[in-house]
C-alpha cells in the first residue's frame, strides 16, 4: 500500500505544466504579448522608446500601490483609502518643504502619514473588528477631505528641484528612477510574499481565520501589519507623484484605489482573500495601463477606458469561473 | 489491559459553566498506542472533558496527567506542545494552499545558507517531508502540491492527521471525525485511524456511530449527565457482547 502510494504521489519537485500555463500570471503576460503585438501592428507610435516610456512611468505609482493592496487581499481584506493616503503624502511632503524642511526629512514625513492611516485602519478591523470595506471606506473620505483642508483646495508646488529629480533622473540604463523602484519593489515583494516565513502567513490569514488562530498565527498583528504595509506603499507612492509631477494637486490619484483593485483582481487576487501574487498583480496594472495607451494611440476617445476595464475585469473573472468549473471550492 | 502505561490520566475532574454543572468528578484514562471511544448522548460532557485536554477550558478541580507528570494547560498551544493534536470537525485546513503548506502551517521550516537571511522557505523539504507522511497513510493523496480545497473529506482528513505525525503528537484527539462522510469515505477515514496508531499514537475519537466504534476502537469511555458510566474493552467488530453493553450504558 505504502509503495503504490509513493508512486501515485509523483515527484514533489516536478512542475505540474499545465496547471502552470493556465495559472493567471502566464494568462496576462501572453495577453500582454498579444495587445501588444496588435498595438504595434495598428499604431506605428506605440512601439517607440517615448510611448513605452509614458506608459511606464505612468503606471508605476499604481503599480506600487498595487503591491500594498495584493498584500491585503491576500489577507482577506480591503483597502479603499489608498488613492487618499497618495494624495495625503504629497500634499504632507509638499507642506514640509514649505515649512523649509529638507528632502529625507519631507519624505518621511509623507511615509509617517501613510503609517498613521495604515495604524487606524489596521486597529479598526484587527483589533476592533470592523468591516475592512466600511472601514477602510469610511477613511478614504475623511483624508480626502484631511487633503483639502491641509491644501486649502489649492495646488502647492514649491517643490525643491532636487527631489523631482531624484524621481525623474536616470542612474542606471537610462530608466527613470521611479520606474526603477517600482521595478525593485515589485520583484522584492513577490519574492518575500512568495518564499518569506512571515509575509506567507498572509496567505494562510486569508485562506482560514479560523485554521491561522489554530495553527499560532498572531492573525490581530498581522491583518494591522497588513494594512500598514498597504498604507505605507501608498504614501511611498504618493512621494513619487509629487516629484513626478511637481506638484501636490489635492485631487491626485482621485479613484485610484478601483483601478488598482480593477488590476490587481485581473492579475489574479481574490476579493475573498488567500489567493494573488505580487507579480500577477504588476502583470495586471501593466495589461489595463496598455489597453488604456493602444485607446488612446488609436484616438479613442478616453470616456471609453472605463469601458474597456470593466470588460476586462469581467472577463478575468468569467475565465476564473470557467476554469475552476466542477472543482470544489 | 492494565499491563500498558497510561498515557493521558485525568482524576476527578470538575467543570461548571456560570450555574450549569458539566462535569461532575470525572477520571478518564488513555493507554500507549490505543484507539479510544468516547460515547455518550448530548450533553454528557464528552465535548467539554475533551476541550480540557486540548486546553481549551480549565478544568474547575481536578488533576491531569500526561506521562505520569501533573500538566495545567492555559492554551490550546501548550497542550499541543505536550504532544496532543485535536482534529476538529471542520479540519482547520487552509483550501487555498497545498498539502506541504497545510501541514506546516504557522511553522514552516526556514532554508539553510542565504535563505535563512532572508527568511525563505524550504519548500523542497517541507514538499517530501509531507509527501513522506502522508504516503505513509491509507489514502491517496492525488498531488502533493495541489489545494486541499480539491481534496474529498477523507482526503482532508488524511492532511489534518499527517500534520499531527509529523510534529510527532503523542495523542490524536478527533471529533465526530465520520460525521459527515460516505460508506467508502467512513471507511478511508477508519483505515487512517488504524494508520495513527500504527505510528504508536495514542487516539481518542468522540463518536456516535456504534458500529464505527466498534470497527475501530479497542476500548470505549461511556459518558452520561457529566459522570462516567464505565469502561469496555472491545474486541473488533464481531463483539455483540461488547456491543450490547455499550448500548446499555447509553441507555
Amino acid at each position: 500500500m505504502v509503495q503504490k502510494n509513493l508512486e501515485r504521489l509523483g515527484d514533489a519537485g516536478g512542475l505540474d505544466l499545465r496547471r502552470l500555463l493556465l495559472s493567471r500570471e502566464v494568462i496576462v503576460a501572453a495577453m500582454i504579448v498579444i495587445v501588444g503585438i496588435a498595438a504595434t501592428i495598428a499604431s506605428p507610435y506605440f512601439l517607440t522608446t517615448a510611448n513605452m516610456k509614458n506608459v511606464v512611468i505612468g503606471m508605476s505609482i499604481e503599480m506600487v500601490v498595487a503591491i500594498g493592496l495584493t498584500i491585503v487581499l491576500l489577507s482577506g481584506g480591503i483597502d479603499l483609502s489608498v488613492g487618499s493616503v497618495v494624495a495625503l503624502s504629497a500634499v504632507v511632503i509638499a507642506l514640509v518643504f514649505d515649512a523649509g524642511a529638507s528632502i529625507p526629512v519631507a519624505i518621511l514625513a509623507g511615509l509617517l502619514s501613510g503609517l498613521v492611516v495604515g495604524l487606524v485602519n489596521g486597529a479598526l478591523i484587527a483589533y476592533v473588528g470592523l468591516n475592512p470595506l466600511i472601514t477602510t471606506l469610511g477613511t478614504m473620505t475623511i483624508f480626502r477631505s484631511v487633503v483639502y483642508i491641509l491644501s486649502g483646495g489649492y495646488a502647492m508646488s514649491s517643490i525643491p528641484g532636487g527631489f523631482k529629480a531624484l524621481a525623474n533622473d536616470a542612474y542606471f540604463l537610462g530608466i527613470p528612477n521611479l520606474v526603477l523602484l517600482t521595478i525593485v519593489l515589485v520583484v522584492i515583494f513577490h519574492l518575500f510574499v512568495w518564499q518569506n516565513v512571515w509575509f506567507r502567513k498572509f496567505a494562510f490569514l486569508g485562506g482560514s481565520e479560523m485554521a491561522a488562530l489554530r495553527a499560532g498565527i498572531d492573525i490581530k498583528r498581522l491583518k494591522l501589519a497588513g494594512y500598514v504595509i498597504c498604507s505605507v506603499l501608498a504614501a511611498l507612492g504618493g512621494a513619487v507623484v509629487l516629484a513626478r509631477l511637481g506638484s501636490a494637486f489635492p485631487n491626485t490619484a482621485t479613484g485610484m484605489e478601483l483601478r488598482v483593485i480593477t488590476a490587481v483582481i485581473v492579475g489574479g487576487c481574490s476579493i475573498y482573500g488567500g489567493r494573488g501574487t505580487v507579480l500577477g498583480s504588476a502583470l495586471g496594472v501593466l495589461f489595463l495601463a496598455l489597453i488604456n495607451n493602444v485607446l488612446v494611440l488609436n484616438a479613442v476617445s478616453v470616456y471609453w477606458q472605463g469601458v474597456a476595464s470593466g470588460c476586462v475585469l469581467i472577463l478575468a473573472v468569467l475565465s476564473d469561473a470557467i476554469v475552476n468549473r466542477g472543482k470544489r471550492t | 489491559m492494565s499491563a500498558r502505561a497510561k498515557l493521558v490520566e485525568m482524576t476527578g475532574i470538575e467543570k461548571s459553566f456560570g450555574p450549569v454543572d458539566v462535569l461532575h468528578g470525572v477520571d478518564f484514562e488513555l493507554y500507549e498506542n490505543e484507539v479510544l471511544a468516547l460515547l455518550g448522548d448530548n450533553g454528557a460532557g464528552k465535548s467539554t472533558l475533551i476541550k480540557i485536554l486540548s486546553g481549551y477550558h480549565k478544568p474547575d478541580a481536578g488533576q491531569i496527567r500526561i506521562g505520569g507528570k501533573r500538566v495545567a494547560f492555559s492554551s490550546p498551544h501548550e497542550a499541543r506542545d505536550s504532544g496532543i493534536e485535536t482534529i476538529y470537525q471542520d479540519l482547520a485546513l487552509f483550501d487555498n494552499l497545498d498539502v506541504a503548506a497545510n501541514v506546516f502551517a504557522g511553522k514552516e521550516k526556514v532554508g539553510s545558507g542565504w535563505r535563512r537571511l532572508v527568511g525563505f522557505v524550504d519548500g523542497k523539504a517541507m514538499r517530501s517531508e509531507a509527501r513522506d507522511a502522508v504516503s505513509q497513510m491509507a489514502i491517496n493523496i492525488p498531488r502533493i502540491d495541489q489545494e486541499v480545497g480539491a481534496f474529498s473529506g477523507g482526503q482532508r482528513q488524511c492532511v489534518a492527521m499527517a500534520k499531527a505525525v509529523i510534529w510527532g503528537r503523542k495523542v490524536v484527539i478527533m471529533d465526530e471525525p465520520t460525521a459527515a462522510l460516505g460508506v467508502r469515505e467512513t471507511g478511508n477515514v477508519l483505515n487512517l485511524i488504524r494508520t495513527l496508531k500504527s505510528h504508536n499514537l495514542s487516539v481518542i475519537v468522540i463518536m456516535h456511530n456504534i458500529e464505527h466504534v466498534m470497527e475501530v476502537a479497542e476500548r470505549a469511555i461511556v459518558m452520561r449527565s457529566g459522570t462516567r458510566r464505565g469502561t469496555i474493552d472491545l474486541n473488533g467488530p464481531k463483539d455483540r457482547e461488547s456491543h450490547d453493553k455499550i448500548i446499555q450504558m447509553l441507555m
